[in-house]
């Protein structure tokens, strides 16, 4: 056994092709244990042209990465080491023959658990094994081509929709596009069903989707441990996101019932589920994940760098609350806006800065703008803009404020909190954890209550040091980076050193087990 | 949801948040999907406690989903699509609009070559064509310009198909990199072959080398402002085509008539200066492009070379195929007598007449396949969205039906664009005493029998390729490719025998046999895609 643990460390969306939270959060996790762990990348990613972002340490060994949209031949990316004439090779063994023994029994196995996603979770695991132990063998891209492939989702659709009266009430049945696209979506989002999973001491998905197919696959095959960080609950991200699309119902239905399926499975499986904090755990419970594998790890921030220092002559004299957001509607910009009317009110010269980009949903920075201008308070509100010194624009003001509707917990919070400057937030997701005593909670989409809470601060001199310092504290006694790392560390320690009990052995599903029968792996 | 809830559809907040989460998500498709609603909204625990008197939002998310639930099933319409006898049908007029507007674009693209014919006519000459050219000279300009299209053909359909992707996804570093790399390719090939014919040409000498020397300079040029005229239809720039070649062709004028500079210098000049100014615009336009785009990455990458082959091969011997298929009869024609010819192939001007005649019908006619493509991809998806999956058969009779308008109005089109295409040309025997080439023209009866059966093979060419453009749009390349290579080695024989055993001029029996064959194939192919097309258009990926 190698000494160092090896992290397969899986991403969707985010490290290390794109910037954002969970990125940095990950890029400060490789570097903090560049000594003590290595970690191969599994990236899932919307499209094939990507480009690293991060300076990657010597522990990163490789990227796995894996597209899910614009690559006409994904395998190439994923198998980087088989020559691609193998792949066309192993598609002449996709045969009706083969498909038709061992895909069709998985495959019935599996559209029953996509129309009933509350079903057995250990089962639903079980079959997203069988899947990815099949495709060691046959082609992913030709057997979901295969026409009797498509012929038999019809077949299984049709036997449920047959009779109206089969359907829920407000149940839509299926129009031909939500059958056609939703083929499509299988073939895509399950793109991980067919990539190899390398020789690791641990799995550790960011993310509770698609990208944890692997540590279910690893658990399966190898008895790999895994490790799941709930930065915000993709379910319930997802319910969010897919329901408001402006697709049929039908549609709508299958993504989050797919979506469903694999959380499921993804909670059932872990080791452990670690979410950045408590306030996630009652989303997680409903969806699998019981409550003794639930460990919370709380972000850390690094207090050498977000320490207090004097505010800058720019805003020395002007009560100043400072916010660090991109410009979205989850982040509410419009209600702290309206807040920030209202301050100025009690406070005219009052002036609030936010540091954020402008460019994730322009016609939403349009919106704010035009309300800026609308409420006259174009001298009071700013947009800052990007910062690329995050380190120093909590220092900038006296307090500092988030106006969200939704969030996980939010380094925002703490990092300010590091600088000794309180945070008047809304009392959403694990704000509240982090905060407690160390600012004002408000209601969401409140502005008076959010007013109310700046007022309080800015008026109230010796409040607000002693918050700040209590702050301060509370981030050099809980969220230090160095703790944050720690636990992460002695999780992956605990893990490495785990025997391992390959599930294979405990498999209950006739369609896995004769796949799981098929020896030697063609590639 | 616990005893004490005092939620009542009446009550006012309550039917204010229903209809807040109605609006967000319309039928929503489970009680979480109502939580994770109500929580997008700022809904907590504790609110929800203070003012519902309910323990939790996912309490609340039951009751505000089953209100939900229940008034969409009062409405009508509340189980989806009903069974429904047939799918709307664009109204005529809007079919009829489209089609104008659409055939003429397909017109539109014909516009380069209409130009060559025109300059011909007016000025004597184009990029490289001449009147006076004698048939030493036609033969080996011909030769080029066939050893061109057939050599490019690859090329060209390869810089499509994956410039088009590129283009689409509006990456312009990519498509700039495949255009440069097929591009890079096309040119090395030319070039290849050129010394190829030379050196063989020495061994065994074909052509006088004067001769040779000037064909194979012509199927340079050709080739080299085909690829660049390739990457700019691909980019769907055809405007410039048109400017470059028109542009081009006054500089053949002005060095004919004032510099005099002689037809091949002229020609050449000509065509170099359409290559550099189609080169140039392509070039300034990717940069320009990549530069707006603010596309930051620098480091991306084609896919691997093995990749990039498995994906163009098709396209690449569809191309190649389908102009050796064009040009087939012409050199099975050119080389057969009687009288034998002088050389291997030798430029006989009445078949060489016929053939433009009748490409004159096939520019008429292939316009429609401009609006037929579009309406098809045009229609897909809201007869998808229309269509019941329990009546998938009615979304691919949809089609079906739609398949045999578009082909009936291609027959239509082709036989009314033949008809035309004869009486008018034919109605010039009005000026057969007046003037000479008119009376050249009509002198030899081949030309009018070459004429008749061009026309007839490129009306079934045609509605091959309409098949094929089906087949493409939902990645089926390979349909395409074994019945293009199926239908050349048809068109081969058949022309052969038929010129050794008849006449010369029956080698277009052979572009006959060839193009039913393509017919046949790829309507057999339409066939069974129409049937089952549900399936096609999913596993388009």
């Amino acid at each position: 056994m190698s000494p160092k643990p090896h992290v397969l460390f899986q991403t969707e969306g985010s490290y290390p092709y794109s910037g954002g939270g969970v990125s940095t959060w990950s890029h400060m996790l490789c570097t903090e244990l560049r000594e003590k762990v290595d970690f191969t990348l599994f990236a899932i990613t919307g499209s094939p042209v990507v480009e690293t972002r991060y300076r990657l340490t010597e522990n990163v060994k490789s990227i796995i990465h894996v597209p899910l949209w614009g690559a006409e031949e994904p395998v190439q990316y994923f198998y980087k080491d088989v020559p691609f004439s193998r792949h066309i090779q192993r598609r002449g063994q996709t045969n009706d023959k083969n498909v038709k023994k061992y895909f069709f029994p998985l495959f019935r196995d599996f559209v029953d658990g996509l129309m009933n996603p509350f079903g057995s979770a250990r089962e639903f695991g079980e079959i997203v094994y069988g899947f990815w132990k099949y495709y060691r063998h046959f082609d992913y891209k030709q057997t979901l081509r295969n026409p009797l492939v498509w012929l038999e989702f019809k077949k299984q659709l049709s036997q449920k929709y047959q009779e109206a009266e089969n359907l829920k009430i407000g149940e839509e049945p299926p129009r031909v596009f939500d059958v056609t696209f939703g083929m499509r979506w299988l073939y895509h989002f399950l793109m991980a069903l067919a990539v190899p999973v390398p020789d690791v001491s641990l799995t550790h998905a960011t993310i509770a989707g698609f990208p944890a197919i692997t540590s279910i696959a690893a658990k399966y095959e190898y008895g790999i441990p895994s490790l799941l960080t709930d930065h915000g609950v993709f379910i319930r991200e997802r319910l969010i996101n897919v329901s408001r699309d402006n697709f049929p119902y039908f549609s709508k239905k299958l993504l989050i019932d797919l979506g469903t399926f694999i959380t499921r499975a993804a909670y059932y499986h872990a080791d452990q589920i670690s979410p950045v904090t408590s306030v996630n755990k009652k989303w997680e419970q409903r969806y699998e994940a019981d409550d003794a594998r639930i460990e919370p790890i709380y972000n850390g921030v690094d207090t050498d760098l977000f320490k207090p220092t004097p505010k800058p002559p720019e805003t020395e004299g002007t009560p100043t609350v400072v916010a660090a957001a991109h410009v979205f509607p989850l982040k509410d910009i419009e209600t702290m806006i309206r807040c920030c009317d209202l301050v100025r009110r009690e406070i005219p010269n009052v002036r609030f800065v936010l540091y954020g980009g402008l460019d994730v949903d322009p016609d939403y920075t349009e919106k704010c703008r035009k309300l800026v201008k609308k409420l006259n308070v174009g001298d009071n509100f700013k947009f800052g803009g990007f910062h690329n010194a995050p380190q120093e624009l909590f220092n900038e003001g006296d307090i500092s404020i988030l106006s969200s509707i939704s969030e996980g917990f939010p380094y925002t919070v703490i990092e300010s909190m590091s600088c000794a400057r309180p945070v008047v937030a809304t009392d959403v997701g694990g704000i509240r954890e982090a905060l407690e005593g160390c600012g004002e909670l408000c209601r969401p989409r409140d502005p008076q209550s959010l007013a109310d809470g700046v007022i309080k601060l800015l008026m109230d001199d010796d409040l607000r040091i002693s918050m700040g310092r209590k702050a301060r504290e509370r981030v050099l006694l809980k969220y230090t980076i160095e703790k944050s790392v720690n636990s992460y560390y002695e999780t992956y320690q605990r893990m490495h050193q785990q025997q391992r009990q390959p599930l294979k052995q405990e498999i209950s599903l006739p369609s896995v087990k004769q796949v799981v029968e098929l020896e030697p792996e063609y590639v | 949801m616990s005893e004490a809830t005092k939620i009542k559809p009446g009550d006012i907040s309550l039917v204010e948040l229903r209809e807040k989460v109605q609006e967000q998500v319309g039928n929503p498709v489970s009680v979480w999907a109502v939580a994770a609603t109500l929580e997008s909204f700022g809904l907590r625990d504790i609110d929800v406690q203070e003012e519902f008197e309910i323990e939790t939002v996912f309490e609340l998310a039951d009751e505000i989903y089953k209100q939900l639930k229940e008034e969409i099933a009062r409405q009508d319409g509340a189980r989806g699509p009903k069974r429904i006898n047939k799918l709307k049908k664009p109204p005529l007029m809007e079919s009829a609009k489209l089609f104008g507007k659409h055939y003429s674009l397909g017109l539109l693209f014909s516009l380069p070559m209409i130009s060559q014919i025109a300059a011909v006519l007016i000025f004597r000459y184009s990029l490289w064509a001449w009147l006076e050219f004698n048939e030493a000279q036609a033969t080996m300009v011909a030769v080029g310009t066939i050893g061109a299209f057939v050599i490019t053909g690859g090329f060209v359909q390869t810089l499509g198909r994956h410039v088009s992707k590129y283009k689409g996804e509006e990456n312009f570093r990519l498509a700039f990199k495949a255009t440069k790399q097929i591009i890079g390719k096309g040119v090395f090939t030319v070039g290849l072959v050129t010394v190829g014919f030379y050196l063989i040409n020495i061994v065994i000498p074909f052509y006088p080398m004067g001769m040779m020397l000037i064909g194979l300079t012509y199927m340079v040029l050709i080739s080299l402002l085909l690829l660049a005229s390739g990457v700019l239809y691909a980019m769907e720039h055809r405007v410039m085509i048109l400017t470059a070649i028109l542009i081009g062709t006054a500089v053949v004028i002005v060095g004919m008539d004032g510099f005099e500079m002689g037809i091949y210098l002229a020609q050449w000049i000509g065509m170099g200066f359409t290559i550099l100014l189609l080169g140039l615009y392509a070039f300034v336009y990717y940069r320009l492009k990549i530069k707006l785009s603010g596309q930051d990455m620098q480091d991306q990458a084609l896919p691997n070379p093995e990749v990039r082959y498995y994906n163009s091969y098709r396209y690449f011997i569809y191309g190649f195929c389908y102009f050796l298929f064009l040009f087939l009869d012409r050199l099975l024609a050119w080389s057969a007598g009687p009288p034998p010819p002088p050389y291997i192939i030798w430029f006989n001007t009445p078949y060489e007449l016929g053939m433009d005649w009748a490409l004159l019908s096939l520019v008429l006619t292939i316009a429609v396949l401009e609006y037929s493509i579009h309406a098809f991809s045009k229609r897909m998806l809201p007869v998808q969205k229309q269509a019941p999956f329990m009546q998938v058969d009615l979304f691919n009779k949809y089609f079906k039906s739609f398949y045999v308008k578009q082909v009936i109005l291609l027959l239509v089109v082709g036989i009314v664009s033949i008809g035309i295409t004869y009486v008018s040309i034919n109605s010039l025997r009005a000026f057969i005493n007046e003037v000479p080439e008119i009376r050249d023209f009509f002198a030899n009866p081949m030309t009018p029998r070459v004429f008749w059966m061009a026309s007839i093979a490129y009306l079934f060419l045609v509605y091959g390729l309409l098949n094929s453009l089906f087949f493409f749009t939902l990645n089926r390349p390979s349909f395409v490719m074994y019945a293009m290579i199926i239908s050349t080695v048809v068109n081969f024989f058949v022309g052969y025998i038929c010129s050794r055993v008849i006449s010369l001029e029956y080698a277009a029996v052979g572009l006959i046999a060839g193009s039913v064959t393509f017919a046949c194939i790829t309507g057999w192919m339409a066939y069974r895609f129409f049937k089952r097309l549900d399936y096609y258009y999913y596993s388009a990926f």
